[in-house]
């Protein structure tokens, strides 16, 4: 009897465990079902590649500088040529990726963080907290997030981890007015005042009932947010306010390569290319996933 | 004889998941000068989906496949012509015209009325802009807006529901077309605005000759009103006479079986509703032959064995779609008749009371400026007393804004009562805190009118119905647990095979019985019921509702049932409560109410609900009433109806009228019964 | 109406006041003397005093603050460390540069915007669509400074046809002035259109699907009334708030631009002063582009009013 009855427990928790598989594999079917996301996945998936096995396929150490070849034309030895100092750019430029996609994931990850916790408490405390946050909130949104992130690196200085912390910060009122909606929204839902009547405590009420059911567009927005977000970094590092050298960064690869447009012009421009591949491969896919986890928020890619 | 309008075999199709799929298959009607048809059907039937392909508006991933439409004066047919052309703009609002189902969104928000109503004019009549105008000012005043000069200029989001859609009626007339589609145009509404505006658009279609087809889901809408009908299934004309005929003697098991499912307001107390099994086909794995058969009683092998039956004519004028015979018809509702065997569940009502609800209000205050300061209150219920025995179901009934809402909220405790008590189970829980409360939460259980929204999307079914039984420790472990959820699903008719799935997975039906299991499953002994079955489709209703009452004669529940359709709260209920404008003006129980109504505004709205039966509905009296329900904010002074009132006194303008005892089960809120 | 406005003013004023903090604790959260910080380690002892005082650095915070924001109310952010003159005289010249550009742009990208949105989306699914929404969704992720290298590259220096750097004003040299300002403007409003016309397209088919165009087409109109008279009004409220945010942004990202080509604006001041620590400009200059913001987020919600009756009548 006892047996039998865990035996159906087991198979009942693999049939969870099987509706559940289904539904991820639905969400994927969804999602790769139009081959411009599917693309956009591989093209992604390269940049990490290339991120991840930079000492692998790096020509040369980034770093290093063959000072008789400084500002040489592409050539087989240098295949986009050198910088002023004699390094080699090709392997600048693939050594920079690391940097865009670490800025990028990092920053995201703050800023969902502490924007989705925020926003949490200010959709569901509401009164003085709510005000509080909504309206330290419309301010940062009030300053230009360039702006905010140049005045913060004014103050904290560039670098990676900085930078990460920074883009992040500045990104973090996106997430708390997203949230913050989506429970005020979710917080006036039958099913959350059925719960709340069976006897939730608020806690559970937010962990088990108001979070998950907000977790698609935060999902989304975050996607979203990491092609802005890099093409933040290359633009601050392009004002020299970003990563210093010599780390090489998309942004700062463009910076310096401007000034030697009529020697080489590859120099100055294939880094931009870069992001701009990068970023419309991340907009793509997050365009994607926006409408496989949700097709009333469905534009169109 | 030449028709006004001829529509053949129009068929429909959508494209979905990457098949085309009919959603409208062969239907074909007329309409003569001055007729009002009815064409009835649940949700996916096609009849509207037939009304938008005659005018070409089908869009995509809509198209109309093939059929053949003919207006009188139009040469030819009407489908041949291009969708946007000069011809089908002219038929469009100058010949035919609609009107939708959703007053809030089918007026444009950023134009005025005025101008919205005058387009039509200038489109469709040779006539200058100050002729327009002035025949704008005419249909306002037709469909009884009130300063109908200033009301011109103004803009859709400053009226209520019931004045955008006598503002939709009015343009769709204001062009003098010769048919208007009233497709589901009342619906929305609340049921005496529905009776005033029905009852508008067949006086202004009689005067005018013009023909109007009715397309609605409730029978009693079209007996009332429909000379002639027209019931659909799942994309096609079922059954088709005229109205007397088809109440009298249904010929089609479909239209047999709509009428025993749907509670009637002259039901006697012990009818017995007979749901229809099953759900509607999806159109997308609709069979061949009949595609009613697997919910028909009355199926035969050879309906499977044959394609799809097309009308046949089985009387003069009397169409129906079925193949079997009247003989076999005969034989086989003799054998339904014996089968059925439910009889109507024992109620057990005990004589100590469940809840008591004394004199209680509740306020909402209203704030205005930057610091939010308070400027006053919404008195959203005042003063509503009333008991509650254990095994009882009390009924309650009003339009919408009465504070039925807000009546169960502080009752659930949801909102705390600025006054007055309320007592559960002898226990006053009117001012306990959160803490207090939890012990008496899983005794008091609700079920929701949305079977969508009120289910977590992130969910697992089984996890909907247990979630109470972990938080108040109702079991002792897993083992329990489990037998108790499977014993839940099995108790509200559902396999608990389905517990691992998510609340989407399941049909509208399936969903509202799984928002009954999670209220039972913490014992309670009263369950809110709050307008259970107004989202689901007529056929699924009676299932819910008899699912309802035998759990209740099961469990020994007690319920408080809230609905605005007052057949379906005279059918389950055993006394009935109506509010109006946050206040009671009638208690009573439930046959008293029907039979000895005392207050004017329970007589007019009874009045407005339309009987499923013509021979019924000729015999009735008519209250109507003027005017609209007013926002809680406008409550008059004194008697809340008094302005409404036809009897109305000057003592009904100052005092509000006290709740009195008429006799041992009757209790009124109104002056005619004290002043005498 | 009148009172929405207050209201939202008051809004405003809140806002800016919180900004205010915020862009003056820049100076308190700097690790270190801000004085060594500002001016290196090697400074002369009077140098160190004179700026130390400036700065106020004598008394306590609150104090400091307050002391700033009145000489902020009065016009008066300080001395610019780095050009030793007043902050307010510097930014009026520079911001004058920056608005002018800005505003070009911003006006050169709003028609094109919403025409190309509502083309691509009457014409949905065809091939003008398509070309349409992807150049769209392309031009969003350039790179401003780089698109600035990539035009300066191909059009100064390869092709000759425009001057690579400078500004002048066209009262100054019309001419000039014409060649000078077309790459930079075509740099910044072309963001500005793939925008505009990404949210014209998605709010026009939105629009598109609602009930009340159903109505219009019931009624017997021409498809082009319809979309001209009935659809687009109620498509272009949700285009008001992104110009309302365009208008923030091409104030505030201006410094790509003006670093790319040399234009003396608010932007390249703003690099400037952070790598020099000149903090009263970067006070000066977070508290100027925030209430630009602000005004052109209030100017949105007035211009709401009037286009959204909803809102007008909303109480």
């Amino acid at each position: 009897m006892l047996e039998a009855t865990q035996t159906a427990t087991i198979d009942h928790k693999a049939l969870k465990a099987d509706s559940r598989k289904k539904r991820v594999k639905q969400f994927i079917r969804a999602l790769f079902s139009r081959k411009i996301v599917l693309v956009s996945a591989v093209g992604i998936l390269f940049f990490i590649l290339v991120a991840l096995l930079a000492p692998v396929i790096a020509p040369y150490d980034p770093n290093e500088a063959f000072f008789a070849d400084s500002l040489a034309q592409p050539s087989a030895k240098y295949l986009l040529g050198t910088d002023m100092h004699g390094r080699d750019v090709l392997s600048r430029i693939i050594y920079g990726s690391r940097v865009s996609l670490v800025v990028g994931l990092f920053a995201v990850l703050i800023a969902c963080v502490i924007g989705t916790f925020l926003g949490l408490v200010s959709g569901y405390a509401g009164g003085l907290v709510d005000d509080v946050i909504t309206r330290i909130s419309e301010a940062i949104r009030a300053i230009p997030q360039v702006v905010l992130a140049m005045a913060l690196t004014a103050v904290f200085g560039g670098g990676i981890v900085n930078l990460s912390i920074i883009l992040g910060i500045s990104n973090v009122v996106a997430y708390v007015r997203m949230m913050r909606g989506q429970v005020l929204t979710i917080k006036e839902s039958d099913y959350v005042m059925a719960a709340k009547l069976q006897g939730n405590s608020s806690l559970r009420l937010m962990l088990t009932h108001i979070l998950p059911n907000s977790v698609s567009p935060i999902i989304v927005l975050m996607t979203q947010q990491v092609g802005a977000t890099i093409l933040a970094e290359a633009g601050l590092s392009f004002l020299g306010l970003g990563i210093s050298a010599p780390t090489a960064s998309w942004g700062s690869i463009v910076n310096e390569g401007r000034t030697y447009l009529l020697q080489n012009p590859v120099y100055a421009l294939v880094p931009g290319i870069c992001v701009a591949v990068l970023v419309i491969f991340l907009n793509t896919f997050g365009d994607g996933v926006r409408d496989a986890l949700d097709p009333r928020l469905r534009g169109d890619i | 004889m030449q028709r006004l309008l001829t529509v053949k075999d129009i068929v429909t199709s959508f494209k979905m998941e990457g098949q085309r799929v009919r959603s409208v298959d062969g239907v074909s009607f007329h309409i003569d000068p001055g007729e009002i048809i009815g064409v009835v059907g649940e949700s996916g039937s096609g009849k509207s989906v037939t009304m938008l392909s005659m005018l070409q508006l089908i869009s995509s991933p809509g198209r109309v496949e093939s059929g053949e439409v003919f207006l009188e004066g139009v040469e030819g047919n009407l489908l041949s012509a291009p969708a946007n052309g000069p011809l089908m703009r002219e038929v469009r609002g100058g010949r035919i015209s609609m009107i939708f189902q959703e007053p809030m969104t089918s007026l444009n928000p950023v134009l005025t009325i005025g101008y919205q109503i005058e387009e039509n004019i200038l489109l469709h009549q040779k006539c200058s802009k100050e002729e327009a105008k002035a025949r704008t000012i005419e249909m306002l005043k037709m469909v009884n807006i009130p300063d109908a000069e200033e009301r011109y200029s103004y803009y859709p989001q400053q009226f209520s529901g019931g004045m955008r859609q006598r503002i939709m009626i009015a343009m769709a007339m204001a062009a003098k077309p010769s048919v208007l589609i009233a497709d589901e145009a009342t619906t929305a509404l609340d049921v005496t605005t529905q009776a005033q505006l029905l009852e508008m658009i067949r006086d202004v279609a009689k005067k005018t000759s013009t023909a109007v087809i009715i397309v609605t889901h409730n029978l009693g809408i079209v007996a009332r009103f429909a000379e002639r009908i027209y019931v659909m299934y799942a994309g096609s004309v079922v059954e088709t006479t005229d109205t007397m005929r088809l109440f009298k003697k249904p010929e089609h098991p479909y239209t047999r079986s709509l009428l025993q499912a749907i509670p009637r307001l002259d039901d006697p107390k012990d009818r017995i509703l007979i749901p229809i099994d099953g759900l509607p086909p999806n159109p997308a794995t609709r069979p061949d032959y009949c595609p009613f058969y697997d919910r028909c009683l009355y199926h035969m092998d050879k309906c499977r064995e044959q394609k799809k039956p097309a009308l046949i004519e089985l009387e003069e004028g009397h169409f129906a779609a079925c193949l079997l015979t009247e003989e076999e018809k005969a034989q086989k509702a003799v054998e339904i008749a014996n089968r059925d065997i439910r009889s109507a569940p024992q109620k057990n009502i005990q004589p100590d009371n469940c809840l008591e609800v004394e004199k209680i209000r509740k306020f909402f205050p209203v704030f205005q400026g930057i610091m939010r300061k308070k400027i006053g209150e919404v008195k959203a219920i005042e003063d509503i007393s009333f008991t509650l025995r254990r095994g009882e179901t009390l009924g309650l009934v009003g339009e919408s804004g009465c504070g039925k809402t807000t009546l169960a909220r502080s009752i659930m405790r949801v909102y705390e009562p600025e006054s007055g008590q309320v007592v559960f189970d002898g226990t006053d829980i009117t001012h306990l805190n959160d803490r207090q409360l939890k012990p008496v939460r899983p005794k008091i259980s609700m079920i929701f009118q949305d079977p969508y929204s009120s289910l977590d999307p992130r969910q697992t079914a089984e996890s909907i119905v247990g979630e109470s039984l972990k938080i108040h420790h109702l079991v002792q472990n897993q083992q329990e647990y489990e037998e108790r959820v499977d014993e839940l699903f099995r108790l509200v008719g559902l396999d608990p095979g389905l517990k691992s799935r998510v609340a989407h997975e399941f049909s509208g039906g399936q969903r509202q019985r799984l928002g009954i299991a999670r209220a039972l499953s913490s014992n309670p002994s009263l369950i809110i019921c709050d307008e259970p079955i107004s989202a689901l489709d007529v056929s699924i209703q009676a299932q819910i509702i008899n699912l309802l009452e035998d759990l209740q004669a099961q469990l020994g529940l007690s319920y408080l049932f809230i609905a605005h359709d007052l057949a379906v709260v005279k059918h389950i209920s055993d006394r009935i409560l109506v509010m109006y404008l946050g206040r009671v003006v009638e208690i009573a129980d439930c046959l008293e109410l029907y039979e000895n109504t005392l207050h004017p505004y329970t007589k007019a709205l009874l009045s407005a609900i339309p009987v499923a039966d013509p021979a019924v509905e000729a015999q009735r009296e008519r209250v109507v009433i003027k005017g609209e329900v007013p926002s809680i904010r406008h409550r008059p002074t004194g008697c809340p109806f008094h302005n409404r009132c036809e009897h109305a006194m000057e003592i009904c303008k100052k005092e509000p009228p006290e709740l009195i005892h008429v006799n041992d089960s009757h209790q009124v809120a109104c002056y005619l019964y004290t002043q005498r | 109406m009148g009172s929405y406005v207050l209201k939202r003013l008051g809004q405003m004023l809140l806002i800016l006041l919180i900004v205010s903090v915020f862009s003056f604790l820049l100076i308190s959260f700097i690790p270190g003397d801000p004085v060594y910080a500002i001016l290196g380690a090697e400074v002369a002892p009077e140098e160190y005093a004179r700026v130390h005082a400036e700065l106020g650095l004598d008394k306590p915070v609150i104090v400091r603050y307050f002391d700033w924001l009145f000489n902020a109310l009065r016009g008066n952010f300080g001395q610019s460390i780095q050009f030793h003159m007043s902050t307010v005289e510097l930014l009026a010249d520079r911001m004058s540069v920056t608005m002018y550009l800005a505003f070009i742009s911003f006006f050169v990208s709003i028609p094109f915007g919403i025409l190309f949105g509502v083309v691509a989306a009457v014409k949905r699914g065809k091939a003008i669509d398509t070309v349409v929404t992807l150049l769209a969704n392309v031009c969003a992720c350039l790179p401003q400074f780089w698109l600035g290298i990539l035009v300066l590259y191909v059009f100064s220096l390869t092709l000759g046809l425009l001057p690579s750097f400078g500004f002048v004003w066209p009262w100054e040299d019309f001419w000039m002035s014409f060649k000078q300002s077309l790459m930079p403007i075509f740099c910044l409003s072309l963001n500005g259109v793939s925008s505009i016309a990404r949210q014209t397209r998605s709010s026009m088919l939105e629009v598109i699907r609602q009930d009340y165009i159903r109505t219009g087409r019931s009624k017997g109109l021409k498809e082009t009334s319809l979309i001209v008279i009935h659809a687009l009004k109620n498509a272009l409220i949700p285009v008001l708030t992104l110009l309302g945010m365009r208008l923030g942004v091409l104030m505030g990202g201006s410094m790509f631009v003006e670093s790319v080509f040399s234009i003396p604006g608010m932007g390249s001041l703003l690099v400037r002063s952070i790598s020099s620590r000149d903090i009263p400009v970067v006070q000066a200059c977070v508290l100027v582009t925030a209430a630009i913001t602000c005004l052109a987020n209030l100017l949105t919600d007035i211009l709401y009013a009037v286009i959204d009756p909803r809102i007008r009548y909303d109480k």
